[in-house]
């Protein structure tokens, strides 16, 4: 459904993705793994196109979308829930989610009674203006905006950034339910054990170079690679 | 306190209602205030007005879309021109002037927008910049068409429709013309930024690349809202025109821009509200300013400085800020 060949993406004068190559299957969960300034949000950059790569080629659904603008790849199905969560402060979580769904235009997104089902507590805050969110309230807003665009590939760039325990514990939970919906997602993480709990596919990343890649029991049997890429 | 504490027990619906009637309030007493004010107060109410659609407009682009636009001028000056060059060539007729004024501003706007919004923050602001001082330039040196530095005369319309024709010779009928485009441009753009538009335009100022990544062509509603913007000085540049049956060349001034973006920071930007009333003080200053002292710039320049320092959402935010400190101790 996605594939990224052989990426090389700058910013300005400094090369930070070299030669990045991943695929993400229908319905699969792949994870990007790696320490802080290894590239991770720098390849969500590149597919969503903030940053478009100067060599290499991205496809999705068949189509090479290298360098095209954001709106297009989300008219096409790709929804992107953007790193430390960022939502429309100026509006309420209402507004914010209405924002998202006309955006879709005639795609079909999630309805807000189907996003309620899945967010009771947004119901709850319905009406409550962006900056009176908790932290987890912000990300389930980041995700359920997402959600609104009815995106056939979430990208999703470190939910868990700042979260408490419990919370991750919550957004883990809320990943896999929309794994089991079908819903194909590129997570990019830093907590290793959320990643791996609901990856098919671990992916890591090191100074811009995929360093591995494979099934997460992998990852989990090789201590020393995770100690090496990812500190833990 | 207390009436708000009765208030609150009423039921929503007589609440909502007691509050539109509260709108309506300052636009009540400013009908009846030619009646009762000397010439001298009617007139600089006008002009109030007519600014205070100025600095509504430029409100849209600076508080709600997050452009900021050092050229608004250019179309308040437009507009002027455009009503000069109707009045003199094709109608003394508002109900000919006012939609050739509008449609011209416009088209000139898709146009300096078009082009100024391929670019943003300091790039955008010096394009309009440059925008209206070519203008300021074209006016200065086609003379035989703008005048020059003499600028032209604006004849006084007339409201025509048929064999019904009302003339608006008097100060007083002008007065309420400007008034009446005033209470209109405030609720039409009241409901603009409310609009699902007006959400969209807030998620552009908060964050454009996450506008695109949720599906929005972020340029054409930045360019939308700059139609719409300049349109409304546009108004506001017919309206002066006709009050001073004269434009000229100083319109497109740069320091025009300069003090709508004063009014707009001065009364608080994203509120509507507030630039009207930066637009009352700005204006009290420079025309009561300047006939008292030689110095009213310096006056006006140090209160914008202590307003960006002190009071950086202006005027509401203050009054927001007191009424938050009276009803927090009982909170």
């Amino acid at each position: 459904m996605l594939k990224v060949r052989n990426i090389h993406t700058y910013y300005g004068g400094s090369h930070v993705l070299h030669d990045v190559s991943l695929d993400l299957e229908a319905g699969q969960t792949v994870a990007l793994l790696g320490r802080n300034g290894a590239g991770k949000t720098t390849t969500i950059n590149s597919i969503i196109g903030f940053v478009p790569p100067r060599a290499g080629s991205i496809t999705f659904k068949g189509a090479t979308i290298t360098g095209a603008p954001p709106y297009t790849l989300a008219h096409m199905g790709m929804g992107l829930v953007p790193q430390g969560r960022r939502i429309f402060s100026s509006l309420t979580v209402e507004e914010n989610l209405r924002l998202a769904q006309r955006a879709a235009g005639r795609r079909n997104g999630w309805s807000l009674e189907r996003i309620y089902a899945t967010f009771p507590v947004l119901q709850e805050r319905a009406k409550s203006g962006g900056t009176q969110l908790s932290g987890g309230e912000q990300q389930m807003l980041a995700i359920a905006r997402a959600l609104a665009t009815g995106p056939d590939v979430l990208l999703l760039d470190e939910p868990s950034e700042g979260l408490a325990p419990l919370i991750v514990a919550e957004v883990g939970r809320m990943l896999a339910a929309l794994k089991r919906e079908g819903l194909a997602m590129l997570l990019v993480e830093q907590h290793v054990a959320l990643a791996i709990s609901v990856a098919d596919v671990v992916y890591v990343l090191n100074k811009g170079q995929i360093v591995f890649s494979g099934a997460p029991a992998i990852l989990q049997q090789n201590s020393a690679m995770r100690q090496q890429y990812l500190g833990v | 306190m207390t009436t708000e504490h009765a208030s609150s027990l009423r039921p929503a619906a007589v609440l909502a209602a007691q509050r539109g009637w509260w709108r309506l309030l300052p636009l009540v007493a400013l009908a009846l205030l030619p009646l009762v004010a000397p010439p001298f107060w009617r007139s600089l109410t006008l002009e109030v007005l007519a600014l205070a659609i100025f600095a509504m407009s430029l409100d849209v682009l600076i508080g709600y879309t997050g452009l900021v636009s050092f050229g608004h001028a250019a179309f308040l000056g437009f507009g002027a021109y455009a009503a000069a060059f109707t009045t003199e060539r094709v109608s003394e007729n508002l109900l000919v002037v006012l939609p050739i004024c509008l449609a011209s501003v416009a088209l000139y706007a898709v146009v300096v927008g078009f082009l100024a919004l391929r670019t943003s923050g300091i790039s955008f602001l010096m394009l309009t910049l440059a925008f209206s001082q070519m203008l300021f330039g074209l006016a200065i040196r086609w003379s035989r068409v703008t005048g020059g530095s003499d600028g032209l005369s604006v004849a006084r319309p007339h409201i025509g429709l048929g064999a019904w024709q009302v003339p608006l010779g008097p100060d007083l009928d002008l007065y309420y013309l400007v008034l009446a485009a005033f209470a209109a441009s405030w609720w039409l753009l009241s409901r603009l930024v409310a609009s699902p538009f007006g959400h969209t335009l807030r998620g552009i100022k908060e964050n454009a690349q996450r506008m695109q990544a949720l599906g929005y062509r972020t340029r054409r509603f930045e360019l939308a809202a700059f139609v719409v913007a300049a349109v409304f000085a546009g108004l506001a540049g017919m309206l002066l025109a006709m009050h001073n049956r004269y434009v000229s060349p100083d319109t497109f001034a740069w320091t025009t821009s300069g003090q709508g973006i004063i009014m707009v920071i001065v009364g608080g930007a994203g509120t509507l509200v507030g630039p009207i009333l930066g637009a009352l003080l700005v204006h009290l200053l420079e025309s009561v300013g300047s006939s008292a002292t030689e110095s009213w710039r310096l006056i006006m320049g140090v209160v914008f400085v202590l307003f960006v320092l002190f009071a950086p959402k202006g005027i509401i935010g203050i009054l927001r800020r007191l009424r938050r400190s009276k009803e927090s101790p009982r909170a």
